[in-house]
């Protein structure tokens, strides 16, 4: 049986939900995140690929952006991230080079996910240390936010897909504990 | 002949083009196509009762049928087979006018059923090695035939990017990547110079609809922020000459775009962690151009040339911003994400991240071989690119 989540893990992922919310209400893709240093919040991120044009800038790399303009690369070996969505392999491939001591996410990343749903870059062979990696905390709040994301229409898409026949999903399926 | 608002910058920077050849990546499946042989019986028949044979097999052992050979002809002429099979023919047939048949039936499954009903001369079946998937070139198939069994190729590819697709974007890449793949040199060098990272650099670059190729974004690497740091140092990993470019793409974007729909508010004008605004002269001039089509959608469709293979963020990040293609020059097995390996046994990491299967956007990837190998360093076989 796993380990159960503490109190300070569900206060700061709620954090990174908070940052999700407000993706959502920027039209971004909703995953937001929070590093963590010595038991405090060390810099916030959300996803801004659509303001910024940019399909590199995740919540996770946003979130480092700010925190180097006020610390050395250092302190990024000494944080602890909440973030809502399982890293993608981008993403998951950064934090490892960065040095990231431990990642909690929420939910499973089907599409990109790097550290366990495609691949593993967290674990792979690499000239880095491995990234220690743990899913679950607030899974189905990660969802919803990303449901409600997908019913709405993503206007900068080329081709945007009809998405009008689309309803907001409630049920979610207990995790395969087996994938 | 019609040119681009980038060209005259290139050659007032009088580069010299590269000398060597593009060579198309394999994609993941392709590798492991390549050695997917399995076992199967070859049986010598009288070519009259050829098809009662072929009929006989499928109902005797329905498992044949699930087993995909559609590449390789089901019956064929003693004389076509390749040599290795007919010298083993001939050691137990003396009469070469009998047509031969490949039953598609794996031997391993075999061993479990029934033996098709005595014949009164028992049929001469040999256990025979044979590619299990389609072959994705005519050499490929020829040499299939050669050693394992007359094959047929259909100009197909389900293991990666469609011949025909492929040897076009290769052809318009091979145009260009001499001079792109020598300014992206020039790029790692410039932030080399000021230490601002190792010597990495890429060139980012729209095709436009006459086919003429415009520079959008040239970049160094910058991990190092103007400090330098000894190799052991991942430094500021955003901050990869990829990172950078695409930086600079969506930067030149917001700028272009504020005009035509007054798009995203113009973030400020200075350095930050990303490190995506020009450091250096050349950066700044390929820049300072408004010379990208507007209301693009990230980097759709651009192509990337890279003085290296990128490691699994910025190959990640290639993808994210669907670029159309790819082409590197020095191959880092260590860090790079791009190439493939099959197995524990390489060293390589083999993601092969520009054509997998269960990813939404897939782009072509070229290794860039040059003439002279000799000219080209090995360096940083430990640094993330």
């Amino acid at each position: 049986m796993a380990v159960k989540f503490t109190e300070e893990d569900e206060a700061f992922m709620k954090e990174a939900l908070l940052m999700g919310e407000s993706a959502l209400e920027n039209d971004e893709t909703p995953v937001g995140c929070v590093f963590i240093h010595d038991g405090a919040v060390l810099g916030r991120g959300m996803n801004e690929t659509n303001k910024s044009l940019n399909g590199t800038r995740h919540a996770e790399l946003v979130a480092i952006e700010q925190i180097l303009r006020k610390y050395s690369l250092q302190i990024l070996k000494e944080t602890v991230l909440y973030v809502t969505v399982e890293p993608c392999i981008m993403c998951a491939s950064a934090l490892r080079q960065y040095g990231v001591k431990k990642v909690y996410f929420g939910c499973h990343n089907d599409r990109f996910g790097g550290t366990g749903s495609v691949l593993e870059i967290h674990s792979d062979p690499s000239i880095d240390p491995p990234l220690e990696v743990r899913g679950g905390l607030y899974r189905e709040e990660a969802i919803m936010l990303l449901r409600r994301f997908y019913v709405q229409e993503n206007v900068k898409a080329p081709d945007p897909k009809q998405k009008k026949t689309r309803e907001l999903k409630t049920e979610i399926l207990p995790l395969d504990i087996n994938k | 002949m019609a040119s681009s608002i980038s060209t005259q910058l290139i050659e007032d920077l009088d580069i010299k083009p590269l000398s060597g050849k593009l060579v198309p990546l394999k994609t993941k499946g392709e590798l492991e196509a390549e050695t997917d042989l399995i076992d199967v019986h070859v049986v010598a028949v009288n070519p009259r009762r050829a098809t009662d044979v072929v009929a006989l097999i499928k109902e005797t052992f329905p498992a044949s049928r699930d087993l995909e050979l559609a590449h390789l002809r089901g019956y064929t002429k003693f004389t076509l087979l390749p040599a290795q099979l007919r010298s083993r023919f001939e050691a137990l047939i003396p009469d070469e006018r009998e047509e031969v048949i490949l039953s598609s039936l794996n031997a391993h499954v075999d061993g479990n059923e029934k033996r098709p009903p005595a014949t009164p001369s028992p049929p001469v079946v040999l256990t025979s090695t044979i590619p299990r998937s389609t072959p994705i070139s005519a050499a490929q198939a020829a040499g299939w035939s050669e050693h394992f069994w007359p094959c047929v190729y259909k100009n197909t590819n389900p293991y990666g990017p469609h011949p025909k697709i492929l040897s076009q974007s290769t052809a318009i890449v091979d145009a260009d990547a001499p001079r792109f793949l020598a300014l992206a040199e020039r790029a790692a060098q410039a932030c080399h110079a000021s230490n601002s990272g190792p010597s990495v650099g890429c060139v980012v670059v729209e095709r436009r609809k006459d086919g003429i190729a415009e520079v959008v974004s040239v970049a160094g690497d910058a991990r190092y922020g103007g400090v330098g740091s000894a190799n052991s140092c991942a430094g500021n990993v955003m901050a990869h000459a990829v990172m950078r470019a695409m930086g600079m793409v969506a930067r030149k974007r917001l700028r272009v775009d504020e005009d035509v729909q007054g798009a995203g508010e113009q973030s400020a004008e200075e350095q930050s962690a990303y490190m995506d605004l020009p450091l250096n002269e050349l950066e700044s001039k390929f820049f300072a151009l408004d010379n990208i089509a507007p209301r693009g959608y990230l980097c759709l469709n651009l192509e990337i040339y890279l003085t290296h293979e990128p490691c699994v963020m910025c190959s990640m990040a290639i993808l994210h911003g669907r670029f159309a293609s790819c082409v590197f020059r020095r191959e880092l097995p260590l860090t790079g994400a791009l190439t493939t390996s099959k197995g524990k046994d390489s060293n390589s990491l083999g993601y092969g991240l520009f054509w997998h299967q269960e990813l939404n956007w897939k782009f072509f990837a070229w290794k860039w071989l040059d003439s002279d190998v000799c000219g080209i360093e090995d360096d940083g076989s430990g640094v993330h690119a």
